[in-house]
């Protein structure tokens, strides 16, 4: 080989020079044939070298694994260069995974006992960067000697060491907690650290440990407290912030142990009370430390003031003009709105105010957290900023606000009249983004409110005019209209502005409804069965609405098309009836498949009865059918029964007839009744003989 | 944590020295276990991955350290010495987080230790060519 290899830098250099990838391609290819080449015979002095340049080439992406070899032999050898890339290079390429990982065992174990610091470091640094729970076994001890080295620098490596061998294998806490004691006495920040860190695993693993070290929790305050007032060092200072890291730990720590712990609580009420007033929030470093803090009076058994001081932080913290501060606080207060209500509470302006983030990951905290934080006191004013929100904000939050509104208009609605206003509000702003349910509890609520039907009728015919593609607000004022209609058409309402509204110009809404290929399929049969009932509810004549009927009757939506047919023969030979079977529906209790049946359609009526009806009542389903058999006063049309809530539907059943016939065949009583199936209808009944004209 | 890791955003050639600013810090996305931030210093981009229960702004200050040691020991650090001598980086890396815990957080202690690494790599050295690598 004639060429001398490349040096590490003019390798980067050529890559960098690469114009496209094809090209980088190809220099590294050519490069990795050579660096393989002098793996196998090259000059041992320059290896490191040509590591150095394989590690590079893998942090571009490329296969290095020819390289492993190679790193244990860099580890075993006594140079230092040699070490310091050969430890590297275990690192990024020797993970557990590999065959040759524990091959690097006895390198490290050899490194260890030797006494060159830095040697100790980059194996105690391989160690508890790759080490595998084998390993981490077999070098315990090692290490565990190494936490009494005169270097604080070992120390310090051996104590962090010693926290990934816990991780990896929990059994070695035996060994390694006796020495924690001795360790929190050290000055030597990274060595305090390291220790608090491992106490933390070390808790973290076994409850019995936990119960050791809760006596430390004094000294903790202690070192904490000095180094918030006295311990201001240059080298360790952050923005003016005492060691922030080493902070942020003990507090973590002081969390783990006052977590359901009433005494060790008690100990750190002063002190996080002087962290939390005391630390400069001017720079980040402060607020990391304000955080921890508040983190830590959250989970702990704090005084009923310090948790109120917490919600005080993050109401401060959400003033800030950091977006970072601004998230974390969100976050945190969602945490504790369940816990410290009032407190969160106090705060509602400046969460409200958040909700106007342009960054979505900000709004939808936000968002959370106002929805958290209504109630029956604010339920008027947060609704209002709310329906605001609704109207701008990003698509994937309409869903959630939405339920949301509806969801908090439920629990706290002063009147039914603004329940029905918020709900009205959110189906026209976000219709599409409702849940399905949201037209079921509506009618319902509508159905409920007996005082508000006219105000309810006309608003929803408003709200329709204007626009018919929100289908859930479709829905609900088809079946409003279709269900009080005659108020519609009277007129005088106090509540709303009068509305002078015309029979025709309602049926053509309702026809354009029916029409209009935004509708859904669910949302035609609301529209046609609104229109059905129109016909006893209006003064003119049906022509109009008959007519639409029997076009129907032809619609290739088979639903539709049962529907109208079954109108259509209401229409033509039970006229009589037609009054009764239409008439206002009574309230039905919430909850339950009968709900959703019983707001669809008229049969659905007929089939709650039919669930409701037990046995005995079946008798009177015959009844109805030997009435339409003409057996019984064949011409005698049945008296209107007069409505009354929940028997009215039993009442239909009761009309005058004579002893129950049960001679049909029994496909045509009971379950199968009102639900889409031949024999739906008497009409398409074989049985009936003198069918009523 | 995961390691860190820095790439250049831009491709030229010339060093831009820079005073070290950061532009901006963003808490990324969470997955799964893990939080990412990202961190901006003029065109070089730092990725870190925490998990879920480590301090949010704790780790905009890791980040910062970090960045401050390179800064130190490069003296006004660009992107291109960390290009150079990516083992270095990582060399400073090891004296500042071992094992996912940060192990010191004294400036001037970190980077002594690795002028004293250097310095023992050196003496070894002394009668090759310079730069070792």
């Amino acid at each position: 080989m004639v060429v001398p290899s490349l040096k590490l830098q003019d390798l980067i250099e050529e890559i960098r020079g690469a114009k496209t990838q094809a090209q980088e391609r190809e220099v590294i290819q050519k490069e990795c044939a050579h660096i393989r080449a002098s793996f196998r015979d090259g000059d041992p002095l320059h290896r490191h070298r040509q590591l150095a340049k394989l590690l590079y080439v893998h942090m571009l992406g490329y296969p290095a694994h020819f390289g492993q070899m190679e790193c244990l032999k860099l580890i075993a050898s006594p140079r230092f260069t040699d070490k310091r890339v050969g430890y590297l290079g275990a690192m990024l390429l020797l993970d557990e995974r590999q065959d040759a990982h524990l091959l690097i065992t006895n390198s490290i174990k050899n490194d260890l006992s030797q006494g060159i610091q830095a040697v100790q470091g980059l194996a105690l640094c391989t160690l508890s960067t790759v080490g595998s729970a084998e390993m981490c076994r077999d070098l315990a001890t090692e290490v565990e000697k190494l936490l009494l080295q005169p270097s604080s620098y070992v120390r310090k490596k051996a104590v962090l060491t010693a926290v990934h061998m816990i991780r990896k294998v929990p059994e070695l806490s035996n060994i390694f907690l006796p020495p924690c004691a001795q360790l929190l006495h050290e000055r030597h920040h990274g060595i305090l650290l390291g220790t608090i860190t491992l106490i933390m695993e070390l808790c973290e693993r076994s409850p019995a440990a936990l119960k050791h070290f809760r006596k430390v929790v004094p000294q903790l305050v202690q070192i904490l407290r000095t180094l918030v007032t006295t311990g201001y060092s240059v080298e360790h200072s952050v923005s003016g912030v005492s060691d922030p890291f080493l902070q942020v730990q003990i507090l973590r720590l002081l969390r783990i142990l006052g977590q359901n712990h009433e005494e060790s609580s008690e100990t750190m009420n002063d002190l996080l009370a002087q962290v939390a007033t005391n630390t400069d929030t001017s720079r980040n470093a402060g607020n990391a430390v304000l955080f921890e803090t508040v983190l830590t009076i959250m989970d702990i058994r704090a005084a009923a003031g310090l948790r109120v001081l917490a919600v005080n932080i993050l109401g401060r913290f959400l003033l800030n003009n950091d977006r970072n501060i601004r998230y974390v606080a969100l976050t945190s207060l969602l945490r504790m709105v369940q816990s410290d209500h009032s407190a969160v509470q106090r705060h509602r302006p400046t969460v409200v105010e958040c909700l106007r983030e342009p960054d979505a990951s900000l709004s939808r905290r936000a968002l959370e957290l106002s929805l958290a934080l209504v109630n029956s006191s604010n339920v008027r004013a947060m609704t209002q900023e709310l329906q605001s929100f609704l109207e701008s904000c990003p698509p994937d939050l309409r869903a959630d606000c939405a339920s949301g509104i509806l969801l908090a208009a439920e629990r706290f609605a002063p009147t039914k009249r603004w329940h029905i206003d918020t709900i009205l509000r959110v189906l026209t702003t976000a219709g599409t983004h409702v849940r399905d349910d949201a037209v079921a509890n509506l009618t319902q609520l509508i159905g409920g409110a007996q005082e508000l039907h006219a105000y309810s009728v006309r608003r929803l015919y408003s709200a329709l005019a204007d626009d018919i593609s929100q289908q859930p607000l479709v829905q609900v004022a088809a079946w409003c209209i279709g269900e009080y209609g005659d108020l519609l058409l009277e007129g005088g309402c106090e509540e709303t502005e009068p509305l002078q509204v015309e029979e025709e110009k309602v049926l053509a809404l309702l026809e354009k409804v029916l029409q209009s290929h935004m509708s859904l399929p669910a949302t035609r049969g609301y529209a046609l069965t609104a229109l059905m009932k129109l016909s006893t509810r209006l003064r003119g004549d049906n022509n109009r609405i008959r007519q639409v009927v029997s076009i129907y009757g032809s619609c290739l939506d088979v639903e539709l098309q049962q529907r109208a047919v079954e109108y259509n023969t209401l229409f033509r030979k039970y006229d009589h009836m037609r009054a009764a079977i239409l008439e206002k529906m009574p309230l039905v209790e919430r909850g339950g498949t009968q709900d959703e049946e019983a707001k669809e359609s008229k049969e659905a009526q007929l089939s709650e009865a039919a669930l409701v009806a037990t046995e005995p009542q079946a008798s009177k389903l015959l009844d109805l059918l030997d009435l339409l058999d003409g057996t019984s006063g064949a011409a005698q049309p049945p008296p209107a029964p007069e409505p009354s809530p929940g028997g009215t539907l039993v009442h239909l059943l009761d009309l005058p007839c004579a002893s129950p016939a049960p001679e049909f065949p029994a496909a045509a009583t009971g379950p199968q009744w009102g639900h889409s199936s031949s024999s739906g209808w008497p009409s398409s009944d074989p049985a009936p003989q003198n069918p009523q004209s | 944590m995961g390691r860190v890791s820095g790439e250049e955003g831009a491709s030229h050639v010339h060093c831009r020295k820079h005073h070290l600013q950061v532009i901006g810090c963003v808490i990324v996305f969470y997955f799964s276990f893990f939080v990412f931030f990202l961190s901006r210093y003029a065109s070089l981009y730092f990725c870190c991955a925490v998990e879920n229960q480590d301090n949010e702004l704790l780790t905009l200050e890791i980040v910062h350290r970090y960045v401050e040691l390179l800064d130190k020991y490069f003296g006004n650090v660009c992107e291109l010495d960390i290009i150079f001598n990516f083992e270095k980086a990582y060399f400073i890396l090891d004296e500042f987080i071992m094992g996912g815990e940060i192990q010191e957080t004294s400036k001037k202690s970190a980077v002594k230790a690795i002028e004293d690494s250097d310095m023992l790599q050196e003496t070894m050295e002394e009668y090759m060519n310079k730069p070792t690598f």
